[in-house]
């Protein structure tokens, strides 16, 4: 145990800031203009699950995440990270517990909760603009359906709108991890938007506690 | 009657107590392992932590392919892998294939896997990466599961599958569990991490492998590269190591101090640059410190860092 206390974050990322970042920009460019494609279907995804369409916002959630798995971490990021290839097992989980999330039948959320699923789902769409911001080259920007983060990122937005309680919990287990991983190695490639996964995450869980506290009042309600 | 070794030490004794400037007699206390042709293994080597894992991006892979060309134009042998560096071997291999397949090549790859029934496997697939029939040197990587893998490696090296059987440890991990393996296992080689700034390998690995015979390969030389980029930023070469030991860049003075000891076999540095490439490849051809001269090296160092 003290022997693998002796590592630091840095041994767990075997590959450079440059590699990496060519990685995302090859990947939004394989498909071009998919990416594209994807973030409309992110603004449809969003517009859907508002006005209370929950089974085909979800389907559509569960398919970005599939993708995901299987473009960016199977057939890319695998290749530079041996756990790549066991996060896209994770992906293609989270795709069926999503499609399972959308068949429930769930409250609609209070206030805050709507506000917290707002907020997240629009961070989503717009992650790409901080990336621009702290520098990032215009291809290696990190968009929805194509890269972890926001996919990530609307998806806590979308389970706000829709879930609560231990449902919310089990389907936010990914995105937040994912998240997490995320910004560990944007911390350790000493990337300037190395904040923002974990700002996700931060938003996540806040998001989550708020549901649960809608969940109980309604109980008392009851 | 005294041995080749003992004579040996006798004779790196007196030259470095003699304050001469070293040859390679003293660099050379052991008997060197000799690359697949026959040739002294060179002293400078490469790694490929980090630097290599390039994945399946075709421009940097001829990029890294150019590294590896002057490598071997600069007398380059032993290359330094693991199945923890993602790609790397996959580059390695894609380079080596686009090269020619370099006869100077020294293959030097590890076992890293917590399953004991695994060492066959990840070497066959490692073999598969690099394009290779067989590595010259299999290590266990950190010592993860060695008590597994070394009889295995070791059963290996009898059959004719491999030529050496090494372990490797860094960061100044593990060294107390190291020197006991050392003591008592017929290891080739050991992999550990010996630099300027990092020398408690000095105290008893060093002296340990020197006197079981036991080859030396030194990473992070450059400390990860944090080492050499302050001393590129913040100080000037010493005039006396320009003069006396011709160094003409921080990369001659770094590795010289690591190769000069007599215990240590080869230095691994790892780059993405063709020129830090020549750099580095020319610190193995210019003379080495004496004893003297380390110790100046090492208060030299503390004193501008």
């Amino acid at each position: 145990m003290n022997d693998w206390l002796s590592y630091s974050l840095a041994n767990f990322i075997p590959f450079s800031q440059e590699v990496y970042f060519r990685l995302i920009a090859r990947v939004n460019q394989e498909f071009w203009p998919l990416p594209l494609a994807l973030l409309a279907l992110g603004g449809l995804i969003a517009w859907l699950i508002q006005r209370g369409y929950r089974g085909s916002s979800g389907a559509l959630l569960a398919i970005c995440w599939a993708w995901v798995g299987w473009d960016f971490l199977s057939r890319h990021y695998a290749s530079l990270n041996w756990a790549g290839s066991y996060l896209a097992w994770g992906f293609w989980l989270q795709a069926g517990l999503l499609m399972l999330t959308s068949l429930q039948a769930q409250r609609a959320p209070d206030r805050p909760g709507r506000l917290s699923g707002a907020a997240l789902m629009l961070l989503g769409l717009v992650y790409p603009v901080f990336g621009w911001l702290s520098g990032r080259s215009p291809g290696a920007l990190a968009l929805f359906g194509m890269h972890p983060d926001p996919t990530a990122a609307l998806t806590l937005g979308w389970l706000a709108l829709c879930s609560s309680g231990w449902r919310f919990w089990l389907a936010a287990i990914l995105p937040l991890t994912s998240c997490l991983l995320s910004g560990i190695t944007l911390t350790v490639l000493a990337s300037p938007d190395a904040p923002l996964p974990f700002i996700i995450v931060l938003a996540g869980l806040c998001a989550g506690y708020l549901t649960r506290q809608s969940a109980s009042t309604d109980g008392q309600r009851r | 009657m005294t041995t080749r070794r003992q004579l040996l030490k006798l004779l790196a004794t007196a030259a470095a107590t003699s304050g001469l400037v070293a040859t390679d007699l003293l660099a050379a206390g052991n008997a060197r392992p000799r690359l697949a042709n026959g040739q002294p293994l060179p002293a400078i080597g490469m790694g490929t932590w980090i630097t290599f894992n390039v994945g399946n991006d075709r421009a940097l892979r001829l990029q890294r392919t150019e590294v590896l060309r002057a490598f071997f134009d600069q007398g380059g042998g032993m290359i330094d892998c693991s199945p923890m560096y993602g790609s790397a071997a996959s580059v390695t291999g894609f380079g080596l294939a686009q090269l020619g397949q370099p006869d100077a090549l020294f293959s030097a790859e590890k076992v890293w896997t917590w399953d004991g029934d695994d060492t066959r496997t990840q070497i066959e697939e490692q073999l598969d990466a690099w394009r290779q029939p067989a590595f010259d040197l299999v290590q266990v990587h950190n010592l993860l599961a060695w008590e597994d893998h070394l009889p295995r490696l070791f059963e290996m090296k009898a059959a004719g599958e491999l030529r050496y059987v090494g372990i490797t440890t860094s960061h100044g991990r593990r060294h107390d569990e190291l020197e006991r393996i050392l003591s008592r296992e017929p290891l080739d080689f050991v992999q550990l991490t010996y630099n300027l700034t990092h020398r408690e390998a000095e105290q008893r690995l060093l002296p340990l492998a020197q006197e079981r015979g036991i080859a030396v390969i030194a990473n992070r030389p450059y400390d990860g590269g944090r080492l050499i980029k302050s001393l590129k930023r913040s100080a000037e070469l010493p005039q006396w190591a320009v003069v006396e030991l011709n160094c003409q860049t921080w990369a001659d003075f770094l590795l010289r101090f690591i190769i000069s000891h007599p215990a240590v076999t080869c230095a691994i540095p790892a780059t993405t640059r063709v020129d830090h490439m020549r750099e580095n490849m020319a610190a193995g051809t210019g003379p080495l410190p004496d004893r003297a001269m380390r110790q100046r090296m090492v208060e030299h160092i503390a004193a501008v860092l």
